[in-house]
């Protein structure tokens, strides 16, 4: 039988799970830009992660079933970012730059200079909420997908750069448009889970 | 023309996986789970209706946990390649529902080699398997930087099942697969 596992590395998207950590930010980025929220709650920012962008990650799938022989295939960017430098990344597409400060479930984000009329310097955007902590936390997720390279000649087309703006613009659209019905007097609500 | 299956099809890769085979000119199928709210959101640019000639995406109800759905499926689409992209996919989320991220994430594997292997598709049908990273959530520091697999796609979110195995003797799902495939062998959890 012609069965081969693709072992992915994180890979995220504009239509990435809610619920996942990068959306999470990115949806959190847009939404307190636009005044629509306080607060981003988030686990373990330490946690590092190797992101990359689904679209180039799905290609990589059927190069995997293209081979004369079903082998598996690593893949990754090889590139390793925390999750702080995410949300970092995340708030200053939207025009905030954060600073973080104290340490451990203490630790928190504060806008340091802001382009959004609703957000102000001073402002704490994020906050630790010690049961995001994972039962069996991976600190460290890196891959290296050097065999893809060789053999399926793939490679990953966006950086992380692009990826986050990506996410960001989208949800920024996405946002705006809830913006748009709760000032035309419609009810909006949030969803949580 | 190619046929391609796809589950988890209503997901981000299933989106952009069904996105690309149909720019290859596949004739692209994909299983969706019945939902009471509308759950193909990421798809629905993708849609043609039933009732157009010719289509090539076409959406079929089923579950991974369903045998009996997913071999009928598999037997009608005849498909060329499966990507079994379908999962309870979320770590944390895994931990509040082991038996059931169990069952759709490893027995649902099992049904669908079975269903190829039932259905005498060995030879047409070739099978992608949706793995993950956090499988080296069992192995510490460097080694998470390779390039083989060192569990089977039943060491996914099961991980923490297995730990509560007797490790001599992992579960016949995983040494099945394990045996259908030379290249990944099975490798005992670290103990703790």
């Amino acid at each position: 039988m012609y069965a081969c596992n693709g072992i992915l590395f994180n890979h995220e998207s504009p239509i990435r799970g809610e619920t996942f950590v990068t959306r999470k930010i990115t949806r959190a980025a847009a939404k307190i830009s636009l005044g629509l929220q306080d607060k981003l709650w988030l686990g373990n920012l330490d946690a590092k992660r190797d992101w990359g962008h689904a679209r180039d990650y799905v290609d990589a799938m059927w190069r995997m079933l293209q081979q004369p022989e079903p082998e598996d295939f690593v893949i990754a960017t090889g590139i390793t970012t925390p999750v702080r430098e995410f949300c970092r990344m995340a708030f200053r597409t939207v025009g905030v730059e954060l600073e973080f400060r104290g340490e451990g479930a203490d630790e928190k984000a504060v806008v340091l200079a802001s382009q959004s009329a609703a957000v102000k310097p001073g402002q704490e955007v994020i906050a630790i909420d010690p049961r995001y902590f994972r039962p069996a936390e991976v600190d460290l997720l890196i891959g290296d997908a050097t065999k893809a390279k060789e053999k399926l000649g793939w490679v990953a087309k966006h950086s992380l750069e692009e990826l986050v703006h990506d996410m960001v613009q989208s949800d920024l659209k996405l946002f705006q448009r809830e913006e748009y019905l709760k000032n035309g007097g419609f009810a909006i609500r949030n969803q949580y889970e | 023309m190619k046929k391609a299956l796809i589950t988890g099809i209503t997901g981000q890769d299933g989106a952009y996986l069904a996105e690309l085979l149909l720019h290859k000119g596949y004739e692209v199928h994909g299983i969706k789970r019945r939902s009471s709210l509308f759950n193909t959101d990421r798809i629905d640019h993708l849609y043609q209706d039933p009732h157009v000639d010719n289509r090539h995406f076409v959406l079929h109800y089923g579950d991974l946990t369903d045998s009996t759905n997913l071999i009928r499926i598999v037997q009608q689409v005849q498909p060329d390649e499966i990507y079994n992209l379908g999962a309870q996919s979320h770590v944390q989320v895994s931990f509040d529902t082991p038996e059931y991220t169990a069952n759709a994430d490893a027995v649902g594997t099992l049904r669908l080699l079975e269903a190829i292997r039932l259905l005498g598709l060995v030879e047409k049908t070739k099978f992608y398997q949706a793995s993950t990273s956090e499988l080296y959530g069992l192995v510490q520091g460097g080694a998470a930087k390779r390039n083989d697999a060192v569990l089977s796609p039943f060491a996914l979110w099961c991980g923490q099942i297995i730990r509560l195995l007797d490790h001599g003797e992992l579960p016949r799902i995983i040494r099945y697969v394990c045996l259908q495939r030379n290249s990944v062998q099975p490798r005992k959890p670290d103990s703790g």
